[in-house]
Order: C-alpha cells, then sequence, then structure tokens
C-alpha cells in the first residue's frame, strides 16, 4: 500500500537534515554566521509552533513576540533576582506562558477567528507595556542584564558553537514532534477544522478545545524559544518583543508554508538572514532604515495573493492557505 | 420495530421573522429509513441543522431516545451517536480518502493533542486500530485503492461516498444524509440505494433528504413531507404519493 | 479650574471615545458590507492626521481645506487597498483577508515612518477660544469638535445605510452575496465603496484627533486595537454601539489612567475586550454574530 511508500522519507529527510546541521556546527567558525544561525534557529522554534496554529488550525496570532517576551523575561527574572537554576526557569515559564495563553485563548476562540488575531494584538501590545513598566521587576526599558548562562551536563554553553549544539537539536526535536502530530488524531482533527469548522465538529470534534490546544501548545513553543534567547544573548530588554516581531513571524510561517512541517523552518532562515541583509545595508544607506517593516508587509500581502501555501508547499498542504470559501 | 430512536417534537426555526420551520412533530423508528422531502426551501436543511446543533431552534426540540440533542453542541451531538452529511459537499478535499475517513474515526479514538506529539505508549497502537477501521471501511464502499488520494482530485460521485464513509466511519446510531445522491447518475444512484438498504439490515438508523423520488419510493419505510416549514404529510411512500396535499405542494397549485 | 479629579477624567474620556467610536464606525463599515476586520483601520487615522499636517504646515493650505482635502485622500487609500489586494483574493477564507489587511497595515506604518520619519506633528484647533469650564472640568473647544465629528459621522451613515438605495445594496451584499448578486448589485464595487468609506471615517476621526494628540507614524495600532473594542463592546455591526463602546473605552481608560495607573492605561481597554468575549460576544446591543461562512 501506499502509506508505506512514503513512510520513510520523512525519517530520510530527517536523518539528513540532523546531518547537515552537525556539519554547519562543525566547520562554520565564523562567530557572525553562527550567530546568525543560532538566531535562525531560535526563530525557527517559535515559527513551527505558530505553524501549527496558522497552518492547520487555520488562526492568526499577532502576539507570539509577547509569548516570546514572556519565556525570555520569566527566565531573566527567575534566574537573576531567585537565583532559579535556568533549566527550571525555563520549564517555570513556559507553563507561565501557557497559563497566559489559556486566559487569552479560552474566551476567543469560541468564536470566530478574527477575535483571536486582535486578542492576541492586544496581548502582544500589553505584555510589552508590562515590560517597559513594571520597572520594578522587568527594570523597565533598560532590561536585565547578567543573566546567567545555561549548563549541560556541567558544560555552560557560554560559546556560539555550544549553544548553536543546545539549539539546533532542539530545532531538529521541534520538527519531530510537529511531524508526528500531523498523523495523529489530533492533528488529523486540527487540520480538518481548519479547512471546515462545521464539518469537523459534525464528526465530533471539540472544535474549541482542539484550537485552545494548539494555541497553548504554540505559545509554549515561543516561551521555550525565548528563554533560549534570554540566556544565549544573557540580557533581555523589553523593545526585541514588539508587534513588528509578531509580524516577522507571522511573514515566517506564510512565506515558508504554513500548512507545511518544514515551512515555518524555511521560513525562519528567510526572514532572520533577510533581516540581517536589509539591517547591514541600512548602515550603509539610511534610507533603508523604516523599509524593512514596509518590506514584511509587502512581502506577506504579495504571497497571501499569489503564494498563499508559501515556498515549501509538503505533500500535505492545501493547495492555497484554504483558498476557496465554503459554498 | 416500533421503538423510537428519534423524534422531533414541535420544531420551529424563525431567521429573523423568515419562518423556516413550525410546529413540526414526527418520529423515526429504529432501523428505519426515512425520508425527508418537500420543495426546495421548505426547511429540510434546517431541520437537519437544528437536529446536529449547527444552530438553535425558536420552538420545540429533537430528542435522540432520551438525549435532548437540541441546545447541545455539534461534538456531542455527534458523539450520541450522530452522523450527519453536508447538502454542498464538504470533505476535506485537501486530505486524502483515508485522512478524511481517519477524521471520521475521531471519536473512536482517545488520544489528545500531546500523545500525538510525544507518541506516549499506546498511541501508535491506537492509530494502527484507527487505519484498519477506516481502510476496513473503504474497501466496504470499493475506495480502498484511492486510499492516498486527494479528495479533491476524485470525480464528484467518488467524493460523495467518501463523505458517506468518514460518516459511517464513527459507527453512528443515526445516519442523516442531506442529498446524498445529488450529482450521482443512475447507476451510482442505484448502487447508493443498495448500500443503504444493506446498511439499514445491519440495524442502523438512516434519515434523508431526498428529491430523487424513485430513490426514496424504493428504498424508504417511512416519508415526511415539509411544505413552507410545516409538516403536510406522513406516511409509507404509497400513502404520501397519492396525498392530495403533496400533489399540490410539488406541483404548485391550490388541491 | 485644576483640570484634574474626576470631571476633567470624565471629558477626557468621552473626548476620547468619541475617537474610539469613530474606528469602530470604520471596522463597521467593512465588517458589514464583506465580513472582514479591517486591521489597517487605525493607519486610516493615523494616515488622516499626517495628511491633514501636511497639508497645513506644508503646504501651508487654509485650515478648512487641509482638514477636508485628507478625507478625500484617504478614502482614495482605502478603495485602493480593496482594488489591490481585496479584490485579488475575493475567493479567499476570510482569515487570508483578515491577514492581507494585517500586511497592508503594516506597510502602511512602515511607509509613513519614512514618509514623515518618527516626529509627531502639530495642527491647531479648528475654532479658536476658552476653554469652557463645566462642573469642575475643562473642555476646550476642538473636544467638542471631535464629539460633534463623532456623532455626526455616525449618524449620517446609519442614514445612509438604511435610507439611500447605494446604502441598502451595502447591506444586502452583506446579509446574501449571491442574492445581491442575482439583483444586480455590483458586489465588488459596493465593497470597494465600503473600504472608501471607511478610509474616510479614518481620516475624519484623523484630522479631528491632530490638534489633541499629535499624530505620528505609530499612532494606528493603538487605535485600532481600542476601536476594536469600543465596536465589540457595542456589538460589533452596530453604530450606535460603537459610540456607546466608544466612550466607555474611553472612560474606562481614562478613569482607569487617573486612578489606577497611568503607565497601564492602554492595557484597561484590552481586558474589556476579553471580558465582553467571555460574557457576551454579540456586544452589550446584542447583535447577533454573523455566521462564519459565508
Amino acid at each position: 500500500m501506499k502509506p508505506e511508500r512514503t513512510a520513510w522519507r520523512r525519517p530520510a529527510g530527517l536523518t539528513a537534515f540532523a546531518a547537515g546541521v552537525a556539519l554547519v556546527g562543525l566547520l562554520v567558525r565564523n562567530p557572525y554566521y553562527l550567530n546568525v544561525a543560532i538566531f535562525v534557529g531560535i526563530h525557527a522554534l517559535v515559527a513551527v509552533g505558530l505553524g501549527l496554529l496558522v497552518g492547520w488550525a487555520g488562526q492568526i496570532s499577532l502576539g507570539h513576540a509577547g509569548f516570546y517576551g514572556l519565556g525570555a523575561y520569566a527566565s531573566a527574572i527567575l534566574t537573576t533576582r531567585f537565583g532559579l537554576n535556568p533549566w527550571l526557569a525555563l520549564l517555570l515559564g513556559a507553563a507561565a506562558t501557557g497559563l497566559v495563553a489559556f486566559l487569552v485563548g479560552k474566551p476567543t476562540l469560541r468564536l470566530h477567528g478574527h477575535y483571536l488575531a486582535m486578542a492576541t494584538l492586544g496581548l502582544g501590545l500589553i505584555i510589552q507595556i508590562v515590560f517597559n513598566q513594571a520597572d520594578r521587576w522587568t527594570e523597565g526599558p533598560s532590561g536585565i542584564t547578567a543573566i546567567p548562562y545555561l549548563y549541560l551536563a556541567g558544560l555552560p554553553l557560554n560559546t556560539d558553537s555550544r549553544f548553536y549544539f543546545l539549539v539546533w537539536p532542539l530545532v531538529l526535536v521541534a520538527l519531530i514532534l510537529a511531524g508526528n502530530l500531523t498523523d495523529s488524531r489530533m492533528g488529523r482533527a486540527l487540520r480538518a477544522l481548519g479547512q471546515d469548522e462545521g464539518a469537523a465538529a459534525a464528526a465530533g470534534v471539540d472544535v474549541a478545545r482542539a484550537k485552545l490546544g494548539v494555541f497553548i501548545l504554540s505559545a509554549v513553543f515561543a516561551s521555550i524559544a525565548g528563554s533560549l534567547y534570554a540566556h544565549y544573548l544573557t540580557y533581555v530588554s523589553p523593545s526585541p518583543f514588539g508587534f513588528t516581531f509578531s509580524i516577522q513571524l507571522v511573514v515566517m510561517v506564510i512565506v515558508g508554508g504554513a500548512a507545511s512541517v518544514w515551512g515555518p523552518l524555511a521560513g525562519a532562515a528567510l526572514l532572520t538572514v533577510l533581516h540581517q541583509v536589509l539591517a547591514n545595508a541600512a548602515h550603509q544607506w539610511a534610507f533603508l532604515d523604516g523599509l524593512e517593516v514596509v518590506a514584511y508587509g509587502v512581502i506577506l500581502v504579495l504571497f497571501l495573493i499569489f503564494r498563499p501555501q508559501g515556498l515549501v508547499a509538503g505533500r500535505r498542504a492545501p493547495r492555497a492557505l484554504r483558498l476557496t470559501r465554503p459554498a | 420495530m416500533s421503538d423510537v430512536l428519534l423524534s422531533v417534537r414541535n420544531l420551529g426555526k424563525d431567521f429573523g421573522g423568515v419562518r423556516a420551520l413550525s410546529g413540526v412533530s414526527f418520529e423515526v423508528r429504529a432501523g428505519d429509513i426515512h425520508a425527508l422531502i418537500g420543495p426546495n426551501g421548505a426547511g429540510k436543511t434546517t431541520l437537519f441543522n437544528c437536529a446536529t446543533g449547527v444552530f438553535p431552534p425558536s420552538a420545540g426540540g429533537v430528542w435522540l431516545r432520551e438525549h435532548r440533542l437540541t441546545g447541545l453542541p455539534p461534538h456531542h451531538i455527534a458523539r450520541l451517536g450522530v452522523a450527519r452529511t453536508a447538502q454542498n459537499l464538504r470533505p476535506w478535499r485537501d486530505m486524502t480518502v483515508l485522512e478524511n475517513v481517519l477524521v471520521g474515526c475521531h471519536l473512536r479514538g482517545r488520544r489528545g493533542l500531546l500523545s500525538g506529539m510525544f507518541r506516549f505508549p499506546g498511541t501508535c497502537a491506537e492509530e494502527k486500530r484507527l487505519r484498519d477501521l477506516a481502510l476496513q471501511r473503504l474497501e466496504q464502499v470499493h475506495l480502498a485503492e484511492y486510499a492516498d488520494v486527494r479528495v479533491g482530485e476524485l470525480p464528484l460521485g467518488q467524493q460523495r461516498m467518501v463523505e458517506l464513509t468518514r460518516a459511517l466511519a464513527a459507527d453512528p446510531h443515526l445516519l442523516m444524509l442531506d442529498e446524498p445522491a445529488a450529482g450521482l447518475h443512475t447507476r451510482e444512484t442505484q448502487e447508493l440505494g443498495r448500500l443503504l438498504t444493506s446498511l439499514r439490515e445491519q440495524g442502523l438508523t438512516i434519515l434523508l433528504i431526498e428529491h430523487d423520488m424513485s430513490l426514496v419510493m424504493s428504498i424508504c419505510d417511512r416519508v415526511v413531507v415539509l411544505d413552507h416549514g410545516e409538516m403536510i404529510a406522513e406516511g409509507t411512500p404509497r400513502e404520501v404519493q397519492s396525498d392530495r396535499r403533496v400533489v399540490a405542494a410539488y406541483l404548485g397549485e391550490q388541491a | 479650574m485644576d483640570g484634574s479629579g474626576l470631571p476633567q477624567f470624565i471629558a477626557t474620556g468621552i473626548t476620547q471615545g468619541a475617537i474610539y467610536a469613530l474606528v469602530a464606525v470604520g471596522f463597521n463599515l467593512v465588517y458589514s458590507a464583506t465580513g472582514i476586520i479591517n486591521f489597517a483601520q487605525g493607519e486610516f487615522v493615523m494616515l488622516g492626521g499626517m495628511f491633514a499636517v501636511t497639508c497645513y504646515s506644508m503646504l501651508h493650505l487654509p485650515l478648512a481645506l487641509a482638514v477636508v482635502l485628507p478625507i478625500a485622500a484617504v478614502m482614495l487609500v482605502g478603495a485602493g487597498v480593496h482594488y489591490f489586494t481585496i479584490r485579488p483574493l475575493r475567493r479567499a477564507h476570510l482569515l487570508t483577508l483578515i491577514m492581507v489587511t494585517v500586511g497592508v497595515s503594516v506597510a502602511l506604518r512602515g511607509l509613513a515612518k519614512v514618509v514623515w520619519g518618527a516626529d509627531a506633528y502639530p495642527l491647531p484647533p479648528f475654532s479658536a477660544g476658552e476653554s469652557l469650564s463645566l462642573a469642575g472640568a475643562n473642555i476646550n473647544p476642538q473636544s467638542l469638535w471631535v464629539m460633534a465629528c463623532a456623532a455626526a459621522t455616525g449618524a449620517a451613515l446609519t442614514l445612509f445605510l438604511r435610507c439611500t438605495l447605494q446604502g441598502r445594496a451595502m447591506v444586502a451584499c452583506a446579509l446574501n452575496r449571491r442574492a445581491a448578486q442575482l439583483v444586480g448589485i455590483r458586489v465588488e464595487r459596493m465593497h470597494m465603496w465600503a473600504f472608501a468609506l471607511a478610509g474616510g471615517v479614518g481620516a475624519i476621526a484623523g484630522s479631528v484627533l491632530a490638534p489633541i494628540a499629535l499624530p505620528s507614524y505609530d499612532v494606528g495600532l493603538a487605535l485600532a486595537l481600542k476601536g476594536f473594542c469600543a465596536a465589540v463592546l457595542g456589538g460589533i455591526g452596530s453604530n450606535a454601539g460603537a459610540l456607546l463602546g466608544g466612550v466607555l473605552v474611553g472612560l474606562l481608560e481614562s478613569l482607569g489612567a487617573g486612578y489606577v495607573s497611568s503607565g497601564y492605561k492602554d492595557a484597561f481597554a484590552f481586558f474589556v475586550l476579553l471580558l465582553v468575549l467571555l460574557l457576551r460576544p454579540s456586544g452589550l446591543l446584542n447583535v447577533p454574530t454573523r455566521r462564519e461562512e459565508r
């Protein structure tokens, strides 16, 4: 039967990917490139989670930078103020972020998708306001410094290449988990409700609950990535966790291909590199400074119009991001 | 044979002042194929939607044995053993035939999001059990060879069969079909009729909306006729066929 | 006059609320015609303000003209947004369309930053005159302009939608697209008008607000969010609801900033939004939520 014929493809792809990751990590010595690679990995973790929400369940979040920030600040505060073990802080941060996602998702996900979009937009703005205002905890706009490094087997992850070998295996794990989900009962239910909520409900899928589950899941992915960010830079401030980054994340997912497992990874790589290139170019040509944001908006619109399935369509991807309306 | 499975009691539905259903009451006996017929706009699909929780009725209710269906969310109703297909074809066109039927098996599995991701012990066994069930269903309707084809790529007749199979995969007590023969050609319609009668022999109760009168007359045990949201006749196909009001409703003249 | 205390908070809140109401009316226009939540609505307001200050202080046009011209200009922007981004996707899922408006909003905000930089620009009040003092609150004349504009715009649009053929055609498209087509209404053109009018309403809000809160490229986001809160609070689609919701959100925000914490001013509206969605998603005026499919 055909299922067996395609079953080997994913392990083979993942093995090749793991080999590539290892090769890059061993061969690349240039700290700038390693730094970019680490950010690609961190962003990919967020994007893979967001891809599950956008590509499958068909929901939009415009506040994932906020969840990412919650993870980062949770790690920063818990380790610097309370001297908690960084790994424990990461887990607590993820749990707290999941709780926030639950509180916001519960009322909104019963309703039409645009409520979630607006609610997450608001949540993202509020989270950034809190980072700026609650200066007893967050040191306000100047941010928290001297966040400890992560330790793995007694080894501090204080160099780019060590951190690289933490982040990218995690990306691999995220891809495996997302891939597993695709071929599972709830994964199919999510894809079904993304295409047609009414028909999914008639088949017995608890639509609101399934959407809530994947929303929380994607928030937790973002939070974990945020914790990694905090321990990598050892410094957090409110500015990276704003609306622009939320949009950047959505663009990553759409450009890469929301409905495929690999798409968000490709999108994260492209957008992170694009950001670097534009930032470098803006040093030389000042007028480019504001155009980066314009580019995100334009890219998003163009992709939605001309290639809604993204660059990596994937064998399961809908030919378009739910291109046709239910009749 | 007089065991009542579904009862519709005094059901009414208004859409912003437009009366789509009013005072409709009838019962569907377990093991029957029961048809709901009537001219376009008679309120047949509205009745289905009220019964499956798509929207609440304005008056009355629908009961499955002792459970009141109206007021429950759609997935609860599905859990009670009611499966339905929609009038405008709604299989998940971007998913494969097998995946469609697997979603139909949703209620027969229990594994959640985290299980699916981490493949906790037992997840794979359940997945295999569901797959076997789904494939078995597909073999029954001779669709197994298309298991890995996207539904959107199949011809209309087979898409209808996929949707029907998906509904059956939940192992329902009651199967509600909204115009299952629409768009099928004669031979396919006859096959559908044979399939439905064989399902009845296995003990399934079926309520269907249908315009194809030869299908209705040949397989149905009882028929309810709606016109302008009201029930104008009920009985065996033969009784209904000779009812003056039914003839008038269809021909659009006063009897 | 100390200009603080409860009466002042109420006056400020109502003024601010009138602006939110105008934004909410803009949301309603597009939503009732197309079912889309137009995330670029806040950007329309920003553009209205920016065009007004540009006309006044850079092109040295008379104030009246500098206020009226942007309305036409942003209407054109609104129509353009529909023509170039929404119309090509007319068969797409609603969420895709909503995402497109997010993209448009980001692009417009970015462009505004490129064109006008990060500065805020002043515009003089529409009419000179002393502040009114009423029960211990200072109400400047511009506040009155804001309230009057909000009320007039809301009323005019309601009349337009209820009493003119054009307006009723617009409503018909939203209720049943296919039926509207069958009776000869050109649905796409109606949608374009909805976007254009939303642009116009946004521009009115932008220029009438400019003398009070100096416009800069980034004001649109918060305005969109609070306007949406107002629209949902009142019951989305209803203009009376928008006015009610706008004033309530404005009051809550002003009182919250005054008595609880000014730093968290922007957070209050959001909590209202979540509460409303949790307790009464159809809004205070109980507008039935739209069927999801279209």
